[in-house]
């Protein structure tokens, strides 16, 4: 099947052209020692304020930026991402995601970007149009949700279980509009669909191999481009991991997010899109007139790190970041066990950082922001994780990534008082 | 002093942007240490492979970054930045510019400090706030593309206006505008002309350099006619001393947002810059970081701040002092090779600041040819005058030099070879006519 990617495109993206500096810059970089530049207003590198730098990592290991790694460190970089960290990046999706040769690599393209977050904003901001219909996951990540409530687009919702996504609603879904609407300009057919499918935000759900095949049936039926945003996929508390979408991804209709900000550091910005190169170009050109590229020396440092560990010291660590999250898991559900007993519901999570809890009151909004405040207890109510968010919510979202068994206890126990309470005032 | 109403100037898309509620509850309880928090979706930093960074300055100094820091830079942290670099920065700011909306204290218009991925992503996010499509920007004769590359695909246009060497001319712009009548209250120009955007100090690509009674009569003007003034000043802190007044140390309305970047007095691969804005755009500009870029690189501001820390501001601006004067012998060595080879073929002004020449060719009407033809041929860089014009039809006789990078050796190389064919030129001209 051979996608016709300007359909997914808007106005706005396809008319993004390549600023000509930035091709110059590239020019330059493709050039022997002999060319002369007089183009790019790229500062001396003789005027950077640090020379060289030394890093300590965890397990005693020093990791030297030398004068001529802190200058590439410092100075601008192509857009898409500094070419050494890429080219890793790139061989990661493939071992990891391209283990039966499904995908067409030459025609797969990746980004670094500056946190997953901005990859998946840019990538709205590339494919959404105003009255688009876009098709959410429900309940949908609060921060996906700021993306694209403001914009001039529809929310459909497609309901979601302990295993993730339903195909079965979606199916229901899509069953309104017919197969010929795809090749309608004017039909409101629904061409994105967002889902996260492993350790989700606030579920912590993860999505079933069988699932996910369904999925991507239907999306090959109606023609839509799945939004893959995977920040949890090496936090899956089992392995074999569930195969991700993009390695299935036969007709290059997968754009899959990755983020560094749970393995190496949050605080650094750093995440990956990876997917159809006409998509990413695009991006890529909205990203040239923004953020430029992510940090160099952010990405030069990742760079250091990855290479000293190879990709074999990559799974060593994500399997030691996965034992710590499973266990804070299981120290978690014990607490809740302990204490909600008859006051809450809630199903194990496959994967990441969350308990999604439900509660039996009518509303946890003005239960938490109102009367958590006098038992000191935070957790963020389910109504932020909904498409209207004036609606009663029964749920909230509990993290247990930085909490102590302790800790963990004495909150269960104060949010069973305030339930509680909430039912005697009910009567 | 009466609030600015922003109202106006806000897109469809930005009028429906809103902070979180709900964040702003959170971030008001994440100081308190008794809650017990399950709340915000935190990675376990211990899980962070970097233990410890020591830098190496250019002088030999070590520098290590603390602990503490080092922890608070690998981690979420405030979208609008570390704390502790903001009130650096704030107190900067009072310092160099005094801004009119800090005088009186608590007012509505006040401008806080946001950090941005350099000034560049600052300065898209402010226009992405205010664009809707058909809208209009003011800027000079000519624009630095990546500006323009964010106005032209939203259907919006950049309507230059002529300038002189001290920056846009009022004359020219005020009869610009009085094609349509003076904005009311709530109202902008023509319901779409938004904002004015200048480099103020050593424009890129123009070189000049706007001076305090010139900005004074733009910003009445931007007054009259309800208009914001975009302030990108890249090249402030290496300008000859003393330095000129800022739009924002004349912005008693609260209508200046003005863009700072560390990209020319640090270095660019921090990618941190920051915007000063009037309360009423800052708090949009949080809230839509926040659904994008989360705030720039902690690691690398947690550097910036160890350098500022150590330096103060004194130091900061000896620093920033020592690098102009690096650049100005660099302007003076380029201008110096491009006198000698190419006298009576090419002319330019002399900037005031920067990293640019702006050549024009003379006897040309469009350098494109030449620059994406003979002169890449030949292996010798340059940018056209035509990418700094909106429309796909732009001619443009100047090119834009850049000075930063090229030693004396390969200005001499490439001014020999951009003289050689512009000689061909003019010899063809000739024998054309006879």
């Amino acid at each position: 099947m051979k996608m016709n990617y300007m359909r997914f495109l808007n106005k706005v993206s396809l008319g993004r052209k390549p600023s000509p500096i930035r091709v110059l810059t590239a020019i330059l970089q493709q050039s022997p020692p002999s060319m002369i530049s007089m183009a790019g207003g790229m500062p001396n590198v003789g005027t950077f304020p640090v020379e060289s730098a030394s890093f300590k990592l965890r397990d005693g290991t020093h990791l030297e930026m030398n004068p001529t790694l802190m200058k590439q460190a410092l100075q601008y970089c192509p857009t898409p991402g500094m070419p050494g960290l890429v080219e890793w990046l790139k061989t990661l999706q493939e071992r990891k995601h391209n283990q039966h040769g499904l995908l067409n690599m030459e025609s797969v393209d990746l980004l670094v970007t500056t946190g997953s977050q901005d990859g998946i904003c840019k990538a709205m901001e590339a494919m959404v149009s105003p009255g688009d219909k876009v098709l959410v996951e429900t309940p949908v990540y609060s921060g996906t949700l700021a993306i694209l409530k403001p914009m001039d687009c529809d929310l459909l919702p497609v309901r979601s279980d302990s295993n993730g996504l339903d195909p079965s609603d979606l199916e229901k879904t899509m069953s309104k509009w017919n197969l010929s609407d795809v090749k309608d300009k004017n039909s409101d057919i629904p061409k994105l669909l967002y889902i996260i499918p492993n350790g989700g935000n606030p579920t912590g759900h993860g999505l079933t191999l069988n699932r996910k095949k369904a999925i991507y049936e239907i999306a090959r039926k109606y023609d839509l481009l799945i939004l893959e945003d995977d920040p949890y996929y090496y936090l899956q508390f089992n392995e074999p991991y569930v195969p991700s979408m993009l390695s299935m991804d036969v007709d290059g209709r997968v754009v899959r997010f990755d983020s560094f900000s749970k393995l190496i550091s949050s605080g650094m910005r750093l995440g990956t899109v990876t997917g159809p190169k006409i998509i990413l170009e695009r991006i890529s050109l909205h990203m040239q007139a923004s953020v430029m590229h992510a940090s160099s020396l952010s990405q030069m440092l990742l760079l250091q790190v990855l290479s000293h560990w190879g990709y074999d010291g990559f799974d060593h660590h994500v399997r030691e970041v996965t034992h710590f999250y499973k266990e804070k898991k299981d120290q978690c559900i014990r607490a809740a066990e302990k204490h909600l007993k008859g006051l809450a519901e809630w199903s194990e999570p496959s994967g990441g950082m969350f308990l999604w809890l439900k509660l039996a009151v009518p509303d946890t909004y003005p239960m938490i922001t109102v009367k958590a405040r006098s038992r000191e207890v935070l957790f963020v109510p389910g109504n932020a994780f909904q498409l209207d968010d004036r609606r009663p919510s029964q749920y909230v979202r509990a993290s247990y990534s930085t909490c102590t068994e302790e800790d963990m206890n004495t909150a269960f126990k104060r949010l069973a008082g305030l339930i509680q309470e909430e039912q005697q005032s009910a009567r | 002093m009466s609030g600015m109403d922003f109202s106006p100037f806000f897109s469809k898309v930005a009028a429906r942007v809103v902070p979180s509620p709900l964040r702003e509850f959170f971030d008001a309880l994440q100081t308190d240490e008794t809650y017990i928090k399950l709340a915000g979706g935190l990675p376990e930093p211990e899980l962070f492979p970097l233990k410890s960074v020591a830098l190496t300055l250019p002088d030999g100094t070590n520098l290590e970054i603390s602990s503490k820091d080092l922890v608070a830079g690998l981690q979420y942290d405030a979208t609008a930045g570390r704390k502790e670099l903001i009130v650096f920065l704030t107190d900067l700011t009072k310092r160099l510019h005094d801004p009119p909306t800090w005088r009186t204290p608590g007012s509505p218009d006040a401008h806080c400090i946001m950090t941005s991925c350099g000034a560049q992503d600052g300065q898209y996010k402010v226009l992405d706030l205010l664009l809707n499509e058909g809208d209009i920007i003011l800027a000079g004769d000519y624009v630095y593309p990546n500006v323009l590359a964010v106005i032209i695909p939203r259907g919006c246009s950049v309507q230059h206006i002529h300038s002189d060497e001290q920056g846009i001319m009022p004359d020219h712009l005020e009869a610009y505008l009085r094609q349509w009548p003076k904005p009311g209250p709530g109202q902008v120009t023509g319901g779409k002309i938004k904002a004015f955007y200048c480099v103020p100090n050593g424009d890129n690509p123009t070189g000049i350099r706007y001076t305090e009674a010139r900005k004074k009569a733009l910003y009445k003007l931007a007054s009259e006619y309800n208009f914001l003034i975009i302030e990108d000043d890249a090249y402030y802190f290496l300008e000859q001393r003393p330095l000129y007044k800022s739009f924002l140390s004349l912005d008693v309305e609260g209508r200046v947002v003005r863009l700072d970047t560390f990209s020319k007095t640090l270095a660019p691969g921090f990618r941190v810059g920051y915007v000063t804005a009037p309360h009423g755009l800052y708090r949009k500009l949080v809230a839509v970081s926040q659904t994008s870029t989360q705030g720039t690189s902690n690691l690398c501001q947690t550097i910036i701040l160890t350098l500022l820390r150590k330096w103060g501001i004194e130091g900061f601006l000896a620093h920033c002092e020592n690098i102009g004067a690096y650049y100005r012998r660099r302007r003076e060595a380029c201008e110096r090779i491009a006198k000698k080879h190419l006298t009576g073929l090419a002319d330019w002004r002399s900037p005031s600041g920067g990293m640019f020449l702006w050549v024009r060719f003379l006897g040309v009407q469009d350098s494109m040819p030449l620059v994406m033809g003979q002169l890449l041929e030949r292996k010798c860089l340059m940018v056209t005058g035509s990418a700094f014009v909106a429309g796909t039809d732009a001619r443009s006789p100047y090119v834009r030099i850049s000075f930063s990078l090229a030693t004396d050796r390969k200005m001499e190389e490439g001014f020999a070879i951009i003289a050689e064919e512009l000689k061909k030129i003019r010899e063809d001209l000739e024998n054309k006519e006879q």
